[in-house]
């Protein structure tokens, strides 16, 4: 997708002068929790969009939220050297994991079993620390009073939010940044046939295990800023395979090849949650998953480009 | 000081043998359905949570004597096998493979929910207590050993059903070779429909035996749902046999990691092990299809 | 041109795969008790002339009877029930399985399978070979054994009408000739030439089909 420019610019500025307009707490606060969102949904696509489903990423962004909160915890460590600890972690793993798969040509279905499996490990692992990370009653990171740039914590939501859309900004970046290397087309190659990429030149090995090293440190990263926002992680709302299914729902309904897909996806299940909690309290509980494991059986079959990716292409055969 | 170690040693030995047998059936089931649909479950577990909350509410809540129920829940999770078929993979047959997983995917989600909903999060108990047997002070309950038999017995009846009965033969074939089954006058999609609702047995068995070990919650497929996934990718998918080992070997290294320290560590043991395997690379890997 | 109302009737047959079409208006008709041979160059259609007539291709046009019953609105799986039984190109046995579980999913159909013993006995009188090698994979036999293993399956359905495709991969249409009653010529999708073995053996059309050799004798 394109950017128009001229159309950016104005979108930017509209986006950057929005709180200092509009200024309900509730508001912003569900307008972060989008961008968050967005920004790792967008880091899982940077894979999905060649192929290379990953159902680990909780794993990854489970990685980012608990190391950056234990070593400001128990070690007192600074999220600025915190995090990008936890994305040194969060890429060390992925190559742990990655380059046996990709270089013994593991693919399609085993590939996905396997990172599926991560994605539990780390919650065991989580979960079985219990001393160090409250299990699954979760853990809360101390807090500094007021706002601390040491401590990235904020007490002010327009704060956050503008850390989160430049975040989410950069994210599409990085995307854009993908979209026109020579990486795209080796990785759309290697989507389509392996072996004649590899025939062609293509360093297979080499370009899955970048962008998966790319994926994740941006997914470990969307982990750790959610935990400074949130200040409040659970093994589940950070790892595991409901997020990471959950990741998966949102790029396939918002549209897993466009850029702006996963933003329109999150946009989408967050609005959805909130609908729900509204609606029902404490009884929806569980009810917002079940809603999209229907959604995510009903898109694919019906609608596997997604929503955004389907109106696209329907505009397209208009023109 | 050593010999109670030993026996301790061999106790997990054992009682990781008898955990492999469950864990032998769960990849056999797995295993069935893509070395002849060539799909994955993903939602696999999740159908024995829903086979374990079965035999909850038929022996706990309505009485039904173990023995009765146990059939009755084969056969409601070989149903749900089929619907899962009918309803979502057969639409998928012909979209990339990704779309079938991620398919199953969401059926995990819908059925995980589904359970939260509809039974709470508590975590439930068949309230069936079977003996301890001692032997040579080592201590094995008799619902391991019971499910270990039952998983053997159910192994070899569908061993036998594949070798020896036309329907068997033909679910064996057309994982060889799809395009021709026409010709022999069989019905693709009866043949897959089969499969499925097998593939549901098998998970409906798991079921029953888990039931007497383990508390049952929404969530309880997260705790062997990876572990079954490592195994047959381990085995290599579709490959029945490497998946049987495969599975005694998993079993074995939770086994023994539990009896140095906590059962998650066990798997986290495992997982490693799965990894370096990976690297290493033993003919385990080497399987039919990728 | 026969125009008997035959066991196997072909009519006006079009077929292909997507938009390419392989077949053009091929009539073909099969007596009971004949053995009838299509002959003609690769890529002309014979494979798919007999994928059409064994339901694996549905043709867009034309009618295919067996016996009068319509083969075209009947499912593929049950076309074997009408007596057509299929050797497919290059065999298409299944490999892992062996040559005995082979020969059994020949009669995998419901009428068949109470035969199944007899039918067996039968293809190993026929085939002593297979016998000595029945518990052994399919997969790992040679070319020709592979091939009787192949006829032997097709045959324990005990069909009315058999199939051959490229039995005899190769083999001159001269020889091929020799062996049977009558034959067509299937050229690029279309029938070229029809008649008993012995017109067309003399004739100059196969020459010119196969060979692209013009008349010589002008």
């Amino acid at each position: 997708m394109t950017l128009h420019w001229p159309w950016a610019w104005l979108a930017a500025a509209i986006l950057i002068a929005l709180p200092f307009v509009y200024r309900d707490p509730y508001h912003m606060h569900i307008l972060i929790l989008i961008l968050i969102w967005s920004f790792a949904y967008t880091s899982w696509s940077m894979m999905g969009r060649f192929g290379l489903v990953s159902l680990g990423h909780g794993g990854f962004m489970g990685v980012g939220a608990y190391v950056t909160a234990l070593l400001w915890n128990h070690l007192g460590l600074s999220p600025w050297i915190g995090i990008p600890v936890s994305l040194v972690c969060a890429g060390v793993l992925a190559v742990i994991v990655g380059y046996p798969c990709f270089r013994f040509r593991i693919t399609g279905h085993y590939f996905v079993l396997v990172t599926l499996a991560l994605s539990g490990i780390v919650l065991q692992i989580i979960t079985a620390s219990r001393d160090y990370t409250g299990g699954s009653l979760g853990f809360s990171p101390n807090r500094t009073k007021g706002s601390s740039l040491a401590a990235l914590q904020f007490d002010d939501k327009i704060t956050w939010y503008l850390i989160a859309l430049g975040v989410w900004a950069v994210g599409l970046l990085i995307w854009h940044w993908v979209d026109r290397s020579m990486d795209r087309y080796a990785l759309e190659a290697i989507s389509e046939d392996e072996d004649a990429a590899a025939a062609a030149g293509v360093n297979v090995t080499w370009e899955k295990l970048k962008i998966t090293v790319i994926s994740a440190l941006m997914t470990a990263f969307a982990g750790a800023l959610y935990c400074q926002y949130q200040m409040f992680i659970t093994p589940d709302t950070v790892s595991g395979i409901s997020v990471s299914l959950q990741m998966v729902f949102a790029a396939v309904v918002g549209g897993l090849y466009v850029a702006l897909g996963p933003t329109v996806g999150a946009i989408i299940t967050i609005l959805l949650a909130e609908i729900l909690r509204i609606g029902f309290g404490t009884k929806a509980v569980g009810w917002d998953n079940l809603i999209y494991g229907v959604l995510l059986v009903l898109f694919i079959i019906f609608l596997p480009k997604g929503i955004l990716g389907s109106t696209l292409a329907r505009i397209r055969t208009w023109r | 000081m050593t010999e109670i170690f030993d026996i301790y040693l061999l106790e997990a030995v054992i009682n990781g043998i008898l955990f492999g047998g469950v864990l032998a059936l769960l990849a056999l089931g797995l295993n069935l359905i893509f070395g002849v649909i060539d799909v994955t479950w993903i939602c696999y577990a999740e159908l024995v949570m829903v086979g374990m909350y079965g035999m909850y509410f038929l022996v706990s809540v309505y009485h039904v004597p173990y023995w009765a129920a146990a059939p009755m829940c084969i056969l409601l999770v070989a149903g749900m096998g089929a619907l899962l078929h009918i309803l979502v993979i057969q639409p998928l047959l012909s979209a990339p493979p990704i779309n079938q997983l991620l398919a199953t995917g969401g059926v995990l989600f819908f059925l995980q929910s589904f359970a939260t909903v509809a039974f709470g999060i508590d975590f439930r108990n068949l309230g069936i207590q079977l003996p301890v047997l001692t032997f040579a002070e080592m201590n094995f309950s008799y619902s391991r050993l019971l499910s270990f038999a039952a998983a053997l017995v159910g192994m070899i009846a569908v061993y036998i059903f594949m070798k020896r009965t036309y329907t068997g033969i033909a679910i064996r074939a057309i994982a060889q070779d799809r395009q021709i089954m026409a010709l022999m006058g069989v019905d693709t999609r009866r043949i897959y429909l089969i499969t499925s609702a097998l593939g549901g047995a098998l998970a409906g068995l798991a079921s029953c035996l888990l039931v007497l070990q383990y508390d049952v919650h929404p969530f309880v497929g997260l705790s062997f749902g990876p572990i079954t996934f490592l195994i047959c990718v381990l085995g290599g998918l579709g490959n029945f046999v490497g998946g049987f080992v495969a599975a005694f070997v998993f079993a074995e290294i939770i086994s023994l990691g539990g009896l140095f320290s906590d059962l998650e560590w066990g798997y986290v043991l495992a997982f490693g092990f799965f990894i370096i395997m990976m690297f290493v690379r033993p003919g385990g890997l080497l399987a039919r299809r990728s | 041109m026969n125009e008997t109302s035959g066991m196997l009737e072909l009519k006006t047959v079009d077929a292909g795969y997507g938009s390419f079409q392989a077949l053009f208006g091929v009539s073909i008709g099969v007596n009971a008790g004949e053995a009838v041979a299509v002959i003609g160059p690769n890529g002309a259609g014979k494979t798919t002339l007999m994928r059409v007539i064994s339901g694996l291709i549905r043709p867009s046009r034309g009618s295919i009877a067996m016996e009068g019953a319509d083969v075209v609105s009947t499912p593929a799986h049950r076309i074997i029930g009408l007596g057509i039984a299929h050797v497919p190109e290059n065999r298409r046995l299944f490999p892992r399985l062996t040559v005995e579980d082979n020969l059994k999913m020949g009669a995998f159909m419901p009428g068949a399978r109470a035969r199944c013993a007899e039918r067996m006995a039968f293809v190993f009188d026929l085939f002593p070979r297979m016998k000595e090698r029945r518990n052994q994979l399919a997969g790992t036999m040679s070319g020709g054994e592979q091939q009787m293993c192949a006829i032997g399956r097709a045959l324990m359905s005990n069909p009315k009408l058999l199939l051959l495709d490229e039995p005899s991969a190769g083999l001159a249409p001269v020889q091929v000739l020799k062996v049977v009653d009558r034959a067509y010529l299937l050229e690029a999708g279309s029938i070229r030439a029809a008649g008993t073995a012995a017109e067309l053996q003399g004739s100059d059309t196969i020459k010119q089909a196969y060979l692209g050799i013009e008349e010589m004798q002008r």
